[in-house]
């Protein structure tokens, strides 16, 4: 409510005293007061919208009453409140006349103060309260006008009372045109629509109900709506949902792709897991092949070394007896032989020889390949020097050895290491130019975990073009001195066996080392 | 050891038994030698078992000479029997073997050979071993009673 003094009050009364002392009643409290004693004035007055007039009903050049009408009628002061006085007109049947014209409130001239003041004040909040609520209702009508829904209202019977301009778009025509039209008869194709039958039994019932589908004026296009029966009307508010139709629709149709998608995936994935239990089985099968194979192989293997075992065993007896009575014969039947006989002879014999040599390194080396191992700590320096002192041709003056020791103990096998250290040092011993005496030194070094013990030895050395195969089967660096070409290989299988390696160091002229590595004990 | 105690001679080869009764003989030794050319004959021989029951004829050794590598049975497993037989727990075995190789002569020794020759191929020294054999086995050793 207006504070009382911005609230303008016009009186109109012809009569000066009395008009006199209404305004001064008015005036003490704070409001702004016009005055006006005729009609005419008054008319011209209202037109500056006054909050409210109080009127006198007899005036020299109209009536009350009718200025009352006029006030009522015209769209843009209808809503002043008018008190009506009148010192002459105070009879019931005026007061309802006065009432019926227009008036708001009637008195009776002289008023009490206090009457009249709360009179004004009980006009003017009805007046606020007008005005708030025509405020409201404009807001509101704003608000509906301007939003995207579509208001629509109807009465009971479904004929419209109200429709937004969104609405008038949709449904084609003004609310002007069709406001208390029915609509079942203006849009027979909305009776198909599946939601009338809803719509019909919650009007009836007063149940909100809430609809969502295709529009039956518009096809292609989609609408949400909420329908709010009330007492006299149904609102219903409706929503263009078309595009959320579209992303839902677009939505689902992805959905289901995706759906798809990993159902493909999912055969995929299960193809595969199937394909790996094939591979894994086919992989079982084959590991059991290769199990089986290898086991027919090392059984083949082990056949051939017992095989070839017994077979170069039992070619030593004849060869015995070869070399056993060409001897018988060369000593005994000496007189009856000439030299070119007894030339044969000795051919034979050393033929036999030879092969008997062959023979015997073959069966070390078989042995070597075959024999069990047992491995354990080994007093090296003990072995060598009781290998040097069994041999007669290691010791002085057919050759000169020299240890650099005491050698340290090694993991290895008594048998094995005996044939390593005898096969080096026959060789450094053996490989000497003619009228050289054989000098060989034998030291060690240690190298983190290994001794290396090397045999150098001032023989002719080992080109190096040899040196990479020097240590296979029967190969063979130099013929013009006896042997097999066994011996290294026997070192070699014997070291490896052993845990340890050989190697050899050779400039191809001044003598070479050998050297043989093995974990210290 | 008397002269009279036989010395049964365990060998296939007949080439390497003309050797070493020819230096038997270049050495002196005149026990009498029994031959035998397989393990099963020489477990037969041992046990008195079939044409062997004759103990005149075929004497129950003193000395074994026994070589390993025999068609059929082999010198081990002779030798393992031999060692199984209470008569012969004692009975002195040397092996005559063209092996050299040291699994061989390991198991000879563990399955209770007394000595352990390796055969040659010059005659000469076969006759060398046969005098070092009678100086030492059949002079020196003590027989086991």
């Amino acid at each position: 409510m207006k504070a009382p003094q911005h609230t303008r009050i016009l009186v109109v009364d012809d009569n000066d005293a009395s008009r006199y002392g209404v305004v001064r009643h008015l005036q003490r409290v704070g409001y702004e007061v016009i005055e006006a004693s005729t009609g005419d004035s008054a008319m011209r007055h209202i037109e500056q919208h006054p909050d409210l007039i109080v009127l006198d009903v007899q005036l020299p050049d109209a009536n009350g009453l009718e200025i009352s009408r006029a006030v009522r009628n015209n769209p843009i002061t209808s809503t002043i409140p008018i008190l009506q006085i009148s010192a002459t007109f105070t009879h019931t049947s005026d007061k309802v006349k006065g009432l019926d014209a227009g008036a708001d409130s009637y008195l009776a001239s002289p008023v009490e103060p206090d009457e009249l003041l709360a009179n004004v004040r009980m006009l003017l909040r009805l007046r606020n309260a007008q005005q708030a609520l025509a405020e409201s209702n404009s807001r509101l009508k704003s608000v509906l006008d301007n939003i995207l829904d579509v208001y629509v209202a109807f009465d009971r019977r479904w004929n419209f009372q109200e429709l937004n301009p969104m609405g008038q778009k949709i449904f084609g025509r003004s609310i002007e045109d069709l406001r208390g039209k029915n609509l079942w008869t203006e849009f027979p194709q909305a009776r198909n629509w599946k939601y009338a039958a809803e719509l019909e039994k919650a009007a009836q019932e007063g149940q909100p109900v809430h609809f969502e589908g295709e529009s039956p004026l518009r096809p292609g296009l989609w609408w949400e709506g909420h329908a709010y029966p009330r007492a006299d009307r149904i609102e219903i508010y409706m929503r263009d949902i078309t595009e959320r139709k579209r992303d839902e629709i677009k939505l689902a149709e992805a959905t289901q792709a995706l759906q798809r998608h990993i159902r493909e995936l999912e055969a995929a994935q299960g193809d595969l897991s199937v394909a790996k239990n094939q591979l894994s089985m086919q992989n079982e099968a084959l590991e059991a092949r290769v199990h089986e194979r290898t086991a027919k192989l090392e059984e083949t293997i082990q056949d051939l070394e017992t095989f070839s075992y017994s077979i170069t065993h039992d070619m030593r007896a004849p060869l015995r007896a070869m070399q056993g009575f060409s001897k018988l014969l060369l000593d005994s039947y000496a007189d009856k032989l000439d030299a070119e006989g007894a030339d044969f002879l000795n051919r034979i014999a050393n033929a036999a020889n030879r092969l008997d040599l062959l023979i015997r390194d073959v069966l070390s080396y078989s042995n070597i390949v075959r024999a069990e191992l047992k491995p354990g700590p080994v007093d090296l320096d003990a072995l060598v020097r009781d290998v040097i002192r069994d041999y007669p041709d290691f010791q002085p003056p057919k050759a000169q050895i020299r240890i650099l020791g005491p050698l340290p103990p090694v993991m290895g096998n008594e048998a094995f290491l005996t044939q390593c250290f005898s096969n080096l040092i026959g060789n450094a011993v053996k490989f000497v130019r003619s009228g050289v005496t054989p000098e060989v030194e034998v030291s060690h070094a240690r190298h983190g975990d290994f001794v290396r013990v090397s045999i150098r030895d001032n023989g002719i050395g080992i080109p190096p073009a040899h040196q990479d195969g020097i240590f296979k089967l029967f190969h063979r660096a130099q013929s013009s001195y006896p042997g097999t070409g066994i011996g290294l290989a026997v070192v070699r299988k014997a070291a490896e066996r052993m845990g340890g390696r050989v190697g050899l160091e050779s400039d191809g002229d001044h003598g070479s080392t050998f050297w043989l590595e093995f974990r210290a004990a | 050891m008397r002269p009279n105690r036989p010395i049964l001679v365990v060998e296939n080869e007949d080439d390497d038994v003309l050797l070493l009764t020819r230096a038997f003989k270049l050495a002196g030794i005149t026990n009498p030698v029994q031959v035998v050319n397989s393990g099963e004959d020489a477990i037969a021989y041992l046990g008195g078992e079939g044409r062997f029951a004759d103990r005149r004829r075929y004497p129950v050794p003193a000395l074994v000479l026994l070589d390993l590598k025999l068609r059929g049975l082999d010198g081990a497993d002779v030798l393992k029997w031999i060692r199984r037989q209470p008569a012969y727990r004692t009975l002195p075995v040397i092996i005559l073997s063209s092996s050299f190789l040291t699994p061989d002569v390991a198991e000879a020794y563990r399955s209770g050979a007394n000595s352990y020759i390796v055969k040659v191929a010059d005659p000469a020294e076969w006759v060398e071993i046969a005098r070092d054999f009678a100086r030492w086995w059949l002079n020196r050793n003590v027989d086991p009673p």
